[in-house]
This record gives C-alpha cells, sequence and structure tokens, in this order.
C-alpha cells in the first residue's frame, strides 16, 4: 500500500450542469445570455419530455423550469422529477409570466420548489441567486468527492492490516508445526541416541577399575556431562512442543517455567496471583506461553536484573499475563536488530489471537510487559 | 438494460424504479434509435419494450432485432396496453421473451425481470 499523504482531492474544476426549460427559444436565449459563465454548462429543453431526457443522460446542479410549458406543467415535471431518488434533491428555480400564476406557487413549495422568479427576469438577481446554488453544489460535490477517497483510504487501510494479520497468523501456526516437528526429532532421535552413549559410559565407568586411576575419572565425568546434555536436549525439546501445556494447562507451566527459570539463572521469581478459573483456548495458552518464554529469555540476557515478578490474571472477558522486571531497562535507541525482532514476535503472538501487547521500560528502572488477551464467550467465568 | 417506449414520462418512471433496484439503464424512444443502441452497446443483458410505438412499433423492432444473430437470444420483454388474450401471442411470435401488460405493476416487472437476468 502507498500512503497518501493527502487523500482530500483536490476540488473538481468542471463546470456544473444546469437545465433550463422553457417552451419558448426566445426565453432560453435570454437565459443563457443572462448566465453565460464558463462555471456553468446550460442544458436547454424545449418541453418537458425533453427535459425527462436530459434528466437521464446528464446529472444537473440546478433546474430553471418555466411554470406554464404546454403539455406537461412545469409543476406535473417537478412531480415527476422529485420522484426519482438520484434528481430529488436538485434544486428547482420557478418562472412564471403572470402573477396570476400565483396559486401555483403554493402548489410548487409544496413539493419542494426552492425559489420562484417572475417574468421579465431581473439579470442580477437571477445571477446571484444561480451563483449561490451553484456554489452549494460545488462544495456538496468536493465533499462527497472527497468523502469517499477518505472511505476508500479507510477500506485500503484495513485490507492491509487484515492481510498482515493473516500472514501473522501464519508465520505463527508455521512457527508452532516447525519446533513441534523439531522436538519430535529432538525427542526420538538425539534423546535415544544420548541415552544409549550414556548407558554404555556407565559401563565403561563401571569397568574401570579404581587402578586406571584419571581413566576411571575421565569415564565418569564423560557420563556427567552426556546426563546434562541428555537433560539440556529434554529441556529445548520440552520448551518446543509444550505437552505439558495440553495436560496441565497454562497456570501448571507457568509456575514449572519460573522455578525452573529460577533455577537456572538464580534470579528470584515471584508469582503473583496466578490462578485461571477455566481452561483458555489452545491457541491463546500458547501465545502466553511463548511471550513468557521471549520475555524471560530477555530478562537472562539483556536486563542484568535480579528480580522477576510473573502475573496471570482472568477477569470476565480477558486474560491478563505481566512479566516484571527490575533491570537496567530498554535502550529505546537500541530497538531493532535481534532483540527487536523478539519485541515483533512477541506482539504478534498477542495480536495474533485478538490480544494487546504493552511494554514500558525506562532506563535503571526495569521492564514491564502486559499482554491483554479477550476471551471468547465460552471461555469465560460464569457468574 | 435499455428501456425502449416513446413516451418519456414512462422512461422516466421505469428508470427510477429501475435504478432503485441497481439497475443501471439505457433509454431510446423509438424501435430505429433502439436497434442503433442495441448495436453500439453490447453490455445489455435485457430489453423492456413498449408495444405501441408509431412509426415502427415494438412487434416490428423485435423481428427486426431477432434477424441478427447477435440479438437473437437477448431478453426482450413486451410492454403492452392492451390485455386481449391474443396479444400475448403475439409479441411471442414477433420474438419477445415475455410480456407484461401496462400500467406496469412494479411487483410483477421485477419478478418477471429476475426470471430473465443473467445470474
Amino acid at each position: 500500500m502507498k500512503p497518501n499523504p493527502d487523500p482530500i482531492p483536490a476540488p473538481d474544476a468542471r463546470p456544473i450542469n444546469i437545465l433550463i426549460v422553457d417552451d419558448e427559444p426566445g426565453n432560453l436565449l435570454v437565459l443563457e445570455t443572462v448566465l453565460d459563465d464558463p462555471g456553468y454548462r446550460l442544458v436547454r429543453a424545449e418541453s418537458g419530455e425533453q427535459a425527462l431526457l436530459a434528466l437521464l443522460a446528464d446529472d444537473f446542479a440546478l433546474l430553471i423550469l418555466d411554470i406554464g410549458l404546454p403539455g406537461m406543467s412545469g409543476i406535473e415535471l417537478a412531480q415527476t422529477i422529485k420522484k426519482r431518488k438520484k434528481n430529488a434533491a436538485i434544486p428547482i428555480i420557478f418562472l412564471t409570466a403572470y402573477y396570476n400564476e400565483d396559486e401555483h406557487v403554493l402548489e410548487g413549495y409544496g413539493i419542494g420548489a426552492v425559489d420562484y422568479l417572475h417574468k421579465p427576469v431581473n439579470a442580477g438577481i437571477l445571477r446571484s441567486k444561480v451563483a449561490v446554488f451553484a456554489e452549494l453544489h460545488r462544495k456538496t460535490r468536493d465533499l462527497a468527492q472527497a468523502n469517499r477517497a477518505l472511505l476508500a483510504e479507510v477500506a485500503e487501510r484495513r485490507r492491509a492490516e487484515e492481510a498482515l494479520r493473516a500472514l501473522t497468523h501464519r508465520v505463527v501456526q508455521a512457527q508452532e508445526t516447525e519446533r513441534g516437528s523439531v522436538a519430535l526429532d529432538l525427542h526420538d532421535n538425539i534423546t535415544q541416541m544420548l541415552c544409549a552413549v550414556l548407558i554404555r559410559s556407565q559401563a565403561l565407568a563401571e569397568r574401570l577399575s579404581a587402578r586406571d586411576g584419571t581413566s576411571k575419572q575421565e569415564a565418569i565425568k564423560l557420563r556427567e556431562l552426556l546426563g546434562e546434555a541428555a537433560n539440556e536436549v529434554e529441556r529445548i525439546s520440552r520448551n518446543l512442543r509444550p505437552s505439558v501445556l495440553e495436560n496441565l494447562g497454562l497456570d501448571a507451566v507457568l509456575r514449572a517455567t519460573s522455578t525452573e527459570f529460577a533455577e537456572r539463572t538464580g534470579l528470584t521469581v515471584k508469582l503473583d496471583s496466578v490462578k485461571l478459573a477455566v481452561r483458555l483456548p489452545y491457541s491463546t495458552e500458547v501465545a502466553l506461553y511463548r511471550i513468557l518464554q521471549e520475555a524471560l529469555t530477555n530478562v537472562e540476557r539483556h536486563a542484568r536484573a535480579r528480580h522477576v515478578t510473573l502475573a496471570l490474571t482472568q477477569s470476565d472477558d480477558v486474560v491478563q499475563l505481566t512479566i516484571k522486571d527490575d533491570g537496567i531497562g530498554l535502550d529505546p535507541a537500541k530497538q531493532g536488530g535481534k532483540s527487536g525482532l523478539g519485541l515483533l514476535g512477541m506482539i504478534e503472538r498477542a495480536t495474533s489471537v485478538g490480544g494487546v501487547f504493552k511494554i514500558e521500560s525506562a532506563r535503571g528502572h526495569g521492564t514491564e510487559i502486559k499482554v491483554h488477551i479477550p476471551l471468547p464467550p465460552t471461555a469465560r467465568v460464569a457468574n | 438494460m435499455l428501456v425502449v417506449d416513446d413516451d418519456v414520462r414512462n422512461i422516466f418512471a421505469l428508470t427510477a424504479l429501475l435504478e432503485n433496484h441497481e439497475v443501471e439503464t439505457l433509454s431510446a424512444t423509438n424501435g430505429r434509435s433502439a436497434i442503433r443502441l442495441l448495436q453500439t452497446t453490447p453490455d445489455v443483458s435485457l430489453v423492456l419494450m413498449d408495444i405501441m410505438m408509431p412509426e415502427m412499433d415494438g412487434y416490428e423492432t423485435m423481428r427486426e432485432l431477432r434477424k441478427s444473430p447477435q440479438f437473437r437470444t437477448l431478453p426482450i420483454l413486451a410492454l403492452t396496453a392492451h390485455a386481449m388474450h391474443g396479444d400475448r401471442e403475439k409479441c411471442l411470435k414477433a420474438g419477445a421473451s415475455d410480456y407484461i401488460t401496462k400500467p406496469v405493476n412494479s411487483q410483477q416487472l421485477l419478478a418477471v425481470m429476475s426470471d430473465w437476468m443473467p445470474r
């Protein structure tokens, strides 16, 4: 999408159409002379029928209508015109030849005529009246055009946002699928092999007698390292595909993750009100879990924090996750690169399930992440 | 869609009605100009044809149109003030696809039109 800096187009410079209707060609000539102006395009009609044909062919800003037309009268013509939705708002100036036509004046006002002029027409008065309607029409036309442009702009933005959202959703789904298959590979192949090697190294350590000295110690060390490697692979595999999420739910996983995180990093993790009244939709649980993982990784790598506070709360129709640390805070100038990608990923996770992601940080004052995700009616707390 | 009628008031009223149902309309006030208009406007999908017109009437216009392979299957709905029994046959024989009596009942017109409008 190309951003349009000025969605309001330039005013339309085209002349406006005015339909003049009179059965006397001489009267039409007078009108044409009086209203001769590059801003007007005058279309003449010598009968009601001709006027109707002109209205079918073109858009008009104003009608100047002789009341005393033979056949279809000016009043009848006006009534016919007003029945068409497209023409209902066209202003009409009636021209009357005799004052005894004044009874028609009332009739005309009844069908929404805008003005009356008696013939012979005063040129100055006619010109100024027409100018007022012309100006009104131009303003309305420009406004309608600007409005159309704005609506198109809004629709275009909405489409772009929707496309971005759909793309994000696919990325997140692809990520989950990919992680799942990597986790499966790790578990089925690497863990199995590590276990086999671990058993053999155990056997080796047992077979070597105390006389072998350093060799036996090496074998014992080897077995320990392999044990650690197996545990690490198991941990990575679990993080990639949190099967425990499916079995135990988000609150249990959050507790387990914070314990594991505290043990591994030596930071103090405080759990604030972690309780959910009902199970969340799986996609929401996964999104929150991934955000938590990313946030904790950031704390571990960049924050130099000592304390982390986690909270997971659920109100009527919204679930909120808060992750707060007392580290050095984010430097807004350094957003971008790898940590910037992580942040984008968290925002994508939150928006992909209809949520809102907020981050507050100041240098030396830690970082606070808040995620709000609305819940579908089925997952809400029954009151 | 094309409305053919020698009375402009009828054309105007029908156009106003059809516009309210998002139908785009063209108009012609006699058979000759209707044929010319159809030849230059290939995307007309339906014709509403008044029968009683001076010079070239609706019957003649339809017969003329049906001679051309281009208009052999174009739906033409005939409009006639005659409520006589033989009129329907006469219209269909001249090439009309269907038949509507005047004064036009808008519900009926729209119902017949929707039978003939391409989907």
